[in-house]
């Protein structure tokens, strides 16, 4: 059709001009909003329309990162971290049959409505069903093939030492954080990073993994104990047994490299199961080596001994009056158990007399007699960097009154820790070296603070040989082929201020003492029956543990294999 | 075209290998935790004492053998 020969009446070309620019404009505007509304969403609020579109389909999910492995110094795994899987699910995206659901229930040990309930929560798109499952029962699950749930790589720490060494290690939360022991202490070292990883959904909900990794997990690193997990063994077996027979309230053990301040072992019992997920009673969980004090007794004598020597006033030789057994200082009557007229200063420590102790002490000004003490490291921590140490209280010199200077000198009115009393004997068996502890391997013996000469420290050695020797308070601490160096403990008990008659024995010794290679300490609290003295409790646990650890470490022997001497029937004990 | 598809092809053998590599991971945990229970002093001793009848040795029932030959002991 020719539109032009169609004859155009003067009505249709007086069309005002005003209409085609209202259309021109109109059509102008219309675009600039299309225009602006484009640019609205691809520029200005893309990023908000670009995540609401992700989160139709895709989930970021953590990848978790492993845990790294604690070892003994021999490279035996203490802490080891498998892969477990956790089963999710997406409550929206959930579609299944009532068998399924039955199956469900059934694999991850749940009742049909515990899952129901879990799964009706549509308020979040994340939802634990179980978690730490097994791998074999994981993949039962995801054989199921149910949209909407899903599996989650996560790592349980294992302990195969269990109760032997749950103080030590402490435990991982389900999340893998460390909460007790070296788990906690050494959580930044342990603990790894996670990672995260982007997933999409399809159209039914099942998860395709792998689709980017976001960020890579980063590991946790191994860390090497200081300890020996045949000694930590022979430790605990001997602890539990020697509670268990004098039916004990609790007891402690401590070995420590005596060259180099490393602790073999250190065992507590009562103790719980750290692979039970439970979480144990308190008083269970407490590793009493570390964190109770207690009033350590005639195993402080040493260190009185040795300031004195220091001090220039006494030879192991010299003879001091001991009053038949008592003695008054400041108003109060300080006893022994049994009345001597007078002993040598060796005397005194194999005997354990208080008055002796006492004499020695008070020939010392306070501030000397303090200051020894807080240099072999007495009222601070050890430095194990143990989750909640107790470090105990040092009196302040100038406040000292004699009377408490010279119960001090036999470890009355000060509480130590076992560890740090374990540690401080290192300045016995390092030539007057008091050797800092750790609990991690060292590849070179660490370097320790100068603090009796090295005649000083030989000498009380000597004197703490004679302990173990019929006539010394712990002839039951000998030790086939070695000798032994130690001192016993007896200490009342402290309640509500008062001494009541109940007992700390304590048993602290080194081996072989003509060049010592461990220390081990030995404390239970509250012995029940008739037997209290260090030297009837702890001495023999002493003893198995020593000779048991020596042997697993091939120490050449310094003495005749028939040096243990018969025990006389009368155990002196040392004074209470 | 044909690069993309090697491409594709190269990332699912790699998810293959990692999937392997994982499950390989698995499977050591499992022998690691499994040796290292089976070796817990604890295990062996009472294997020892029980089952075999293993004991200490008394110290007269030692003998030494010195580094110059003699055997030494106590009878």
């Amino acid at each position: 059709m020719n539109y032009a020969t169609v004859p155009q009446t003067s009505s249709q070309q007086a069309l005002p001009a005003w209409r085609s620019r209202v259309l021109y404009v109109l059509l102008l505007t219309g675009m600039a909003g299309l225009l602006a509304r484009a640019v609205y969403l691809q520029g200005i609020h893309n990023d908000f329309l670009q995540q609401k579109g992700d989160a139709r389909y895709g989930r970021v999910i953590e990848v978790p990162a492993h845990r790294g492995m604690i070892t003994d110094r021999n490279g035996e795994p203490l802490a080891v971290s498998t892969p477990v899987e956790s089963v999710w699910a997406s409550p929206q995206d959930v579609e299944m049959t009532a068998k399924q659901a039955k199956q469900l229930a059934q694999l991850v040990g749940l009742s049909d409505a515990e899952v129901k309930a879990k799964l009706s929560d549509d308020s979040h798109d994340f939802v634990f069903l179980k978690r730490q499952l097994p791998p074999e029962q994981a993949r039962q699950v995801s054989l199921l093939g149910i949209p909407g749930i899903s599996l989650q790589r996560e790592y349980r720490r294992y302990y195969p030492g269990g109760e032997v060494t749950s103080h030590l290690l402490g435990f991982t939360d389900v999340d893998d954080n460390g909460r007790e022991g070296i788990e906690f202490s050494l959580q930044a070292k342990l603990g790894g990073k996670a990672g995260s990883q982007q997933v999409i959904k399809d159209r039914r909900g099942h998860i395709v993994e792998d689709v980017a990794s976001l960020r890579a997990p980063k590991e946790g690193s191994d860390v090497a104990l200081s300890i020996d997990s045949k000694i930590q063994f022979l430790a605990f077996r001997e602890i539990k047994q020697v509670v268990e027979q004098h039916h004990a309230k609790a007891g402690s053990i401590v070995v420590l490299d005596a060259k180099s301040g490393e602790v073999l072992a250190l065992a507590n019992w009562p103790t719980y199961n750290s692979n039970n997920r439970n979480k144990p009673a308190l008083n269970l969980m407490r590793n009493r080596a570390v964190t109770d004090l207690f009033e350590p007794g005639s195993t402080m004598k040493p260190f009185t001994v040795a300031a004195a020597l220091e001090g220039g006033k006494f030879k192991p030789d010299t003879v001091i009056n001991t009053e038949n057994g008592v003695w008054t200082v400041g108003g109060r009557k300080i006893h022994d158990t049994h009345q001597k007229r007078s002993l040598t200063v060796a005397q005194v420590i194999q005997q354990s007399s208080n008055v002796g102790a006492a004499k020695m002490a008070l020939s010392l000004t306070p501030q000397i007699f303090c200051r020894s003490l807080s240099e072999n490291g007495f009222g601070a921590a050890t430095g194990s960097e143990f989750p909640g140490e107790a470090t105990g209280k040092l009196r302040d010199y100038k406040t000292l009154r004699p009377i408490e200077q010279a119960t001090m000198s036999y470890g009355n009115g000060i509480s130590v820790n076992l560890l740090q009393l374990a540690r401080a004997y290192t300045v016995f068996a390092n030539g007057g070296e008091l050797k800092p502890v750790t609990l991690l391997k060292q590849e070179i013996p660490a370097v320790g603070i100068k603090i009796y000469s090295e005649t000083t420290a030989r000498e009380v050695r000597d004197m703490l040989e004679l302990v173990v020797k019929p006539g010394g308070t712990a002839p039951l601490a000998q030790v086939a082929g070695y000798r032994v160096a130690g001192k016993t403990g007896t200490s009342h008990k402290l309640q509500n201020g008062k001494y009541v008659d109940r007992y700390v024995a304590s048993f602290v010794g080194m081996a072989p003492a003509s060049n010592p290679r461990l220390i081990v300490a030995v404390m239970v609290d509250e012995p029940a029956g008739s037997e209290y003295y260090g030297g009837l409790v702890a001495a023999p646990a002493f003893s198995n543990v020593m000779g048991a650890a020596l042997r697993t470490l091939d120490v050449p022997y310094d003495a005749p294999l028939n040096n243990v001497l018969q025990a006389p029937k009368e155990i002196i004990g040392e004074d209470a | 075209m044909t690069s993309q598809h090697k491409a594709r092809k190269l990332f699912v053998e790699l998810q293959n290998e990692k999937e392997r590599a994982q499950q390989m991971d698995v499977e050591w945990g499992r022998l690691q935790l499994e040796q290292s229970t089976l070796v817990t002093p604890g295990r062996v001793e009472s294997l020892a004492r029980q089952q075999l009848q293993m004991h200490m040795p008394q110290s007269d029932q030692i003998r030494y053998i010195r580094s110059n030959g003699v055997v030494t002991g106590l009878q």
